[in-house]
Order: structure tokens, then C-alpha cells, then sequence
């Protein structure tokens, strides 16, 4: 790609997923646009709870993009219409073409976001690991396939504790959203354990709903601290994969220090900060 | 007691004072009706309108001819034709027709499409006096996104968050 020419993947990652967004640039000039077209396929999955006010439609985007992606690797033509006209599809084809991705990791991904398209609650703590492993981990497994795929195959082990990691900080930082749309993330055994119930937790009872969340940080802190212990073996040229992961610690020390209060507003940090704790992560 | 509490009331003319006030409060008070069509009431992000096909940025066609929305309408509103692939590898077109008669404004079409072409946008006056004009085609669904992208692009950005 040219270098004055608009990415549209870049540009919707930037807007809608700032961690991601931040960590491309520390990445090699040469992968970043295709790192760009992966995260922002995440995006696009992700929101689609967003746009929908019923599981259908929900269901049918899914399904298209499941479409899309396999019928590309079948050198098929993807029913109604294909990826082609779509910017951040008819990128994503091309670069699981140029980087051989595994499509079935897509397809995971896929299914495992079909549980965003409904209320029910999630049912354990293995099925929230199940859930991250799906989702983020797959994501940063494929990103540190297209920073070098000889590394990419000794990372599994710290891939799956991050990304449970970062989507325990993800979840916690998001419980505004899904009190409002009546979605409970946190584990039902976690609740239960912490003596609060996903009702208390919508309503907002602030003693049951500091301790679940308290319990959360610290199921999402051993993952984090596990990820760490692996991460120290990994190789340098994937390191940049990891680095929105690695602001899951941070996330929930500021998630527990503000108690109730991110049941309403979701505590943040600034971009310089993030910025320098990337630094050090790639420099250490 | 009353006799006198009333010849007061009477002599001092506080009833007609106190209307008088009544009066001159709501004169004062910000107006409860709109001068429409002048002026319009609010109209919330979600409102479900009259639909538009958006366009990118750069003009490109936001379709892709995927007839996701065809096939999710219940009313069986839509009616779209593909073109062939294009050289660019695209696909477009070459009808795309809403009965806006037939048509229950419930969003499924907007919600299901992967592009965000389809939509139903913030205008609620687009009565006609003949049927025919409500059987739109794509030049009119171009026409509209043409004309209300600012406030569609605004309005799919401010309720994101709340569905």
C-alpha cells in the first residue's frame, strides 16, 4: 500500500479500539497494515452487538463473514456478493491468503461471538476461558503469526492466559454497556462464590457487586500473572502481539481501586501511559 | 369569617390578579407547540425513517449486493438484482428496489447489513400523492443517502452504544 493512501482497517481500529490501535505502532513497518485488517476484522465482529437490537441479525452478519472468509480459502466465490467492495474483508482475504492464516481460527473466533448476541449469562469459569481463548487469544495467536510464524508456534500457553487476562479487564471494563443491555459476563460461579447473583449485579447492589468484581480482578490478575511467566520465554519479534494484552494488569488495579464505581463509568488510562508501559514491555 | 375573607378578595381583585399572573407566566413560558413545517420537534438517533443507501467518503457504493437485507425483511420489502463481478473484483446492483408501502420500518434491514449501506434515516416527511412514488429505486435510495449522510453518519455514532 502507498504510503499517503487511507487505511480503512487502520482507521476503524484507531477509532474503535484505541489499545490495538497504539500497539501497531510498535510493530514492524512491514506488518502493520496487515495487522491492521486483523484487528479490525475484531472490531467489526465485536460491534455487531451494537448494531443489532435482536440475535437474527446478529446471527446473519456472522454468518456472512463466515462466508466470506472460508469461501475465500476454498477459491470459491462467496455467495451474494463476497468480500470484494468490503474494506475490511477484501483486506482480510488477501492477507489470510499472503500469510496462509488458519481459517478454522476465524471460524472459532466466529462462533465463539455468537454468545454476544444473546443475554444469557455465562454459565462458569471455564466457559469465560473458553470464551477468551476464542477470542482474544485467537486474535493474538494470529497476530504474532503474521509478526514471524516460527515464533508464533511456542506462544499458545501465554497466548491463552492474556487473552483470558484481557478479557476479564474487557469485560470489567464494559459492565456499564452490559448492565444497560442486561448481559452478564462474570462467570455465574465467580458470583456465586462472591455471594452475588447476575440480578444484583444489573441492579447494581454495591456491596455483592464489589466483591464479584473484586473476584473477577483476581481471577483476571492469575491469568495475567501466568501470561507473564510464559511471556518471558517468548521470542522478541512477537512481542508486539501481546502488548494490548498486557495493559490487562494495569486495567484491573484501576477496575478495583475505583470499587462500585465502574459499574458506572469504566476507569481508563491515558494514551501516553499506555504508550511508555508499551515501551518498556518491548524494550524489556 | 368567609364573608370578609371574600368581600377582600373582591375589593383588592385577587382572583384577577392572580389569573393575570397565571397569564402572563405561560406568555412568557417557552411554547409547547412547534410552528411546523417551519419548526420540527426532536427526532431521536434511533428514529427509523425514510431509508437511504450511503455512499464512502471517497463515493465508492457502500452495497456489495450480499441481499442480506432481502433476506431478512419480513415484510419481503426489497427486491435487489446483482450485477456480474466488475473488474475491480466488486460487485454492485443493478436494482434495488423498497416498497416503502409494504415496508413495517422495523431496522432488520439495517441491522443486518455488513456495510452499513442500508438505512433507515431521520426524514418522516416523504408523503407522496400517488402510490407509484413510493415504490423507490436505487437512484432515489442514492439520492437520499446523498442528502442525509451528516445526520446518518452522526446518528448510527451516537446509539451504537445503547441497543
Amino acid at each position: 500500500m502507498a504510503a499517503n493512501e487511507s487505511d480503512p482497517c487502520r482507521e476503524l481500529v484507531e477509532s474503535d479500539d484505541r489499545d490495538r490501535a497504539l500497539s501497531l505502532a510498535f510493530a514492524p513497518q512491514s506488518v502493520r497494515a496487515d495487522l491492521a485488517a486483523l484487528y479490525a476484522f475484531n472490531v467489526e465482529i465485536a460491534r455487531i452487538r451494537d448494531h443489532i437490537s435482536q440475535p437474527l441479525p446478529g446471527e446473519i452478519r456472522l454468518q456472512w463473514w463466515r462466508d466470506v472468509i472460508t469461501a475465500k480459502a476454498g477459491t470459491e466465490d462467496a455467495p451474494g456478493g463476497g468480500e470484494a467492495g468490503h474494506p475490511v474483508a477484501s483486506r482480510l482475504t488477501e492477507v489470510i491468503a499472503r500469510r496462509r492464516l488458519p481459517v478454522a481460527a476465524f471460524d472459532r473466533m466466529l462462533e465463539a461471538r455468537i454468545f454476544d448476541l444473546y443475554d444469557d449469562p455465562m454459565p462458569s469459569r471455564g466457559d469465560f476461558e473458553a470464551y477468551a481463548g476464542e477470542t482474544a487469544s485467537t486474535l493474538i495467536v494470529l497476530a504474532a503469526t503474521i509478526l514471524s510464524r516460527d515464533d508464533a508456534d511456542h506462544i499458545a500457553d501465554a497466548a491463552g492466559h492474556a487473552g483470558v487476562a484481557q478479557t476479564v479487564a474487557g469485560v470489567l471494563r464494559l459492565l456499564p454497556i452490559h448492565r444497560a443491555r442486561r448481559q452478564v459476563y462474570l462467570p455465574a460461579d465467580i458470583l456465586a462464590a462472591s455471594g452475588c447473583s447476575p440480578e444484583a449485579l444489573i441492579a447494581g447492589e454495591a456491596e455483592p457487586s464489589r466483591r464479584a468484581i473484586a473476584a473477577m480482578a483476581a481471577f483476571g490478575r492469575q491469568h495475567a500473572a501466568d501470561a507473564r511467566r510464559h511471556l518471558a520465554r517468548a521470542a522478541k519479534p512477537v512481542r508486539a502481539a501481546f502488548l494490548p494484552a498486557l495493559l490487562a494488569s494495569p486495567y484491573l488495579n484501576r477496575i478495583e481501586r475505583s470499587g462500585t464505581g465502574a459499574l458506572r463509568e469504566p476507569p481508563d488510562i491515558a494514551a501516553p501511559v499506555k504508550a511508555f508501559r508499551y515501551w518498556r514491555w518491548m524494550r524489556g | 369569617m368567609s364573608q370578609i375573607a371574600q368581600t377582600v378578595r373582591s375589593l383588592f381583585l385577587i382572583e384577577f390578579v392572580k389569573a393575570f399572573g397565571l397569564s402572563m407566566r405561560y406568555f412568557f413560558a417557552p411554547k409547547a407547540t412547534v410552528n411546523y413545517p417551519f419548526e420540527k420537534g426532536p427526532v431521536s438517533p434511533r428514529f427509523r425513517g425514510e431509508h437511504a443507501l450511503r455512499r464512502y467518503p471517497n463515493g465508492q457504493e457502500r452495497c456489495i449486493a450480499c441481499k442480506l437485507c432481502e433476506a431478512i425483511c419480513p415484510a419481503q420489502a426489497i427486491t435487489i438484482e446483482a450485477g456480474p463481478r466488475r473488474n475491480d473484483g466488486t460487485r454492485r446492483t443493478i436494482r434495488y428496489d423498497i416498497d416503502m408501502v409494504k415496508c413495517i420500518y422495523c431496522g432488520f434491514c439495517q441491522e443486518a447489513c455488513p456495510v452499513d449501506a442500508i438505512v433507515e434515516g431521520p426524514n418522516f416527511e416523504f408523503a407522496t400523492e400517488t402510490r407509484e412514488e413510493l415504490y423507490y429505486d436505487k437512484e432515489k435510495l442514492l439520492a437520499n443517502g446523498d442528502r442525509w449522510e451528516r445526520e446518518l453518519a452522526r446518528n448510527i455514532a451516537l446509539d451504537a452504544p445503547y441497543r
